[in-house]
């Protein structure tokens, strides 16, 4: 088990990347909380060390989505994210951001969070192979298709300037 | 729209409500795990502890309760002592009916064999056994030379304190034997002194019976051997009565020397004629037979 200062710090450094994570895939707020817990709980008791920052912060992402999909998947907590729900987060969204976040989770959940992890994140599609544990090529199959429905649903122009 | 856009997530961030409450939860966790872990060491403990006690109790109670060392009293009231390595009583039995009588009342169980021995004889002598024409054998059988040599000092020396304090003045002899004789004399109810005088008697009397010869005392059995007849005075002699006395092997007399290191640590031959008499004389704190 972590001490009380490491798990302190990952709280401060991750939190807003784990809320995100929550954001892009649960509904309701109940739910971002009992997650956003679960995760920080998981790092709590993860005993092996880290190499670096940028290992712990991969593993917190990786932890973030399967904590996310498990919630989803129990069928006490069958919730799907929708657009109006953008409403009730505590963060103010100008209308261009709404739609694309609206168009984002609509998409399937493996396109959410390629979409996140490769635009946001930074993350490259191999490493983004690695995190969800799937092939690469899954990756750019899943990059290519959101790409697509966010060009069928927004514009043409959109997501041009950065190549995987 | 460009890749900007995406930076619309930036825009979220975790509430710090949902920090904190996230933090309190975590504390508690870490500290109600703690905890859990801490009972789960503690009833771990708690079970490995009593583990041990079973186990090592287990081990005393086996140790306790096996015996290590046999002592036989034959007067005639015929008892054996069953001695665990601490030197303690751990059961007494009886050959015959006045052995059961005198165990009926006398509480020898878990004591120590020296005080069992001290009581026993107390309340032998108390019932009117020890008569002028009676014999005290005390044998020992034990597979370890330094407890048969402390016991056997230490029954010498109670035998010698009381007869010194007068409360009993009968001949006695204490030695130790084999455990082959201890085995034998067992398988045939008797105890071992018995056991030997029966078979000194067969050698002179081949005839003899050996569950007739049972009822007798050592002390008679020696006569009869010693007179060379059996209950009807017969006389089956022999030419020459020291030859016809040779004693069977695995008797240790411990007075026919009167040296205390031999009739501690080895096993002598018996020679019942050094006790032709019957009596004996007390020397230096021990009883030893008439020269």
């Amino acid at each position: 088990m972590r001490t009380e200062e490491e798990v302190l710090r990952a709280v401060e450094c991750y939190a807003d990347t784990v809320r995100r994570i929550c954001f892009v895939h649960l509904k309701k707020y109940e739910d971002v909380e009992d997650a956003f817990q679960e995760i920080f709980l998981k790092y709590l008791l993860h005993e092996e060390d880290f190499e670096s920052h940028a290992h712990e912060k991969a593993w917190l992402i990786r932890v973030a989505i399967n904590v996310c999909r498990d919630m989803l998947r129990s069928p006490f907590r069958r919730r799907v994210t929708s657009l109006e729900d953008i409403e009730y987060e505590p963060f103010y969204i100008q209308k261009e951001e709404g739609e694309l976040l609206g168009c984002i989770l609509e998409m399937p959940q493996k396109y959410r969070d390629v979409l996140y992890l490769f635009y946001y994140e930074g993350y490259s599609a191999v490493e983004i192979a690695g995190l969800m544990r799937r092939k690469e090529n899954t990756i750019y199959t899943w990059l290519a298709r959101a790409k697509k429905i966010l060009k069928e649903k927004l514009g043409g122009d959109f997501i041009e300037s950065k190549s995987v | 729209m460009s890749q900007k856009a995406f930076e619309v997530f930036g825009k979220i961030h975790a509430e710090e409500n949902l920090k904190q409450k996230t933090v309190s939860f975590l504390q508690e966790e870490a500290a109600g795990r703690m905890r859990r872990r801490y009972r789960a060491v503690r009833a771990a403990s708690c079970c490995l502890l009593l583990a041990l006690l079973f186990f090592c109790g287990g081990v005393f109670f086996r140790l306790y309760f096996t015996p290590v060392a046999y002592i036989d009293f034959d007067v005639n009231p015929s008892i054996e002592f069953c001695v665990n390595r601490f030197g303690r009583v751990i059961a007494s039995h009886a050959y015959n009916d006045d052995g059961k009588e005198i165990l009926e009342y006398v509480n020898v169980s878990h004591v120590n064999y020296a005080e069992a021995a001290k009581r026993l004889l107390d309340a032998m002598e108390q019932e009117g056994y020890f008569r002028p024409d009676t014999l005290l054998s005390v044998t020992v059988q034990t597979g370890e030379s330094g407890r048969e040599g402390s016991m056997l000092k230490s029954l010498q020396e109670i035998v010698a304190q009381e007869s010194e304090g007068g409360v009993y003045d009968i001949p006695a002899e204490i030695y130790a034997v084999t455990e082959e004789v201890k085995h034998c004399a067992k398988e045939h109810q008797v105890s071992p002194a018995k056991y030997l005088a029966i078979e000194g008697l067969i050698e002179v009397d081949p005839e003899v019976d050996f569950e007739t010869c049972k009822g007798h005392s050592v002390h008679e059995l020696r006569e009869m051997a010693k007179n060379g007849c059996v209950q009807d005075g017969s006389h089956h002699g022999w030419e020459n009565e020291e030859d016809s006395q040779e004693i069977p092997e695995g008797h240790h007399d411990l007075w026919n020397d009167g040296d205390s290191q031999e009739m501690q640590g080895g096993h002598h031959g018996w020679e019942p004629g050094g006790r032709e008499d019957g009596g004996h004389h007390r020397q230096n704190g021990r009883t030893e037979p008439k020269k």
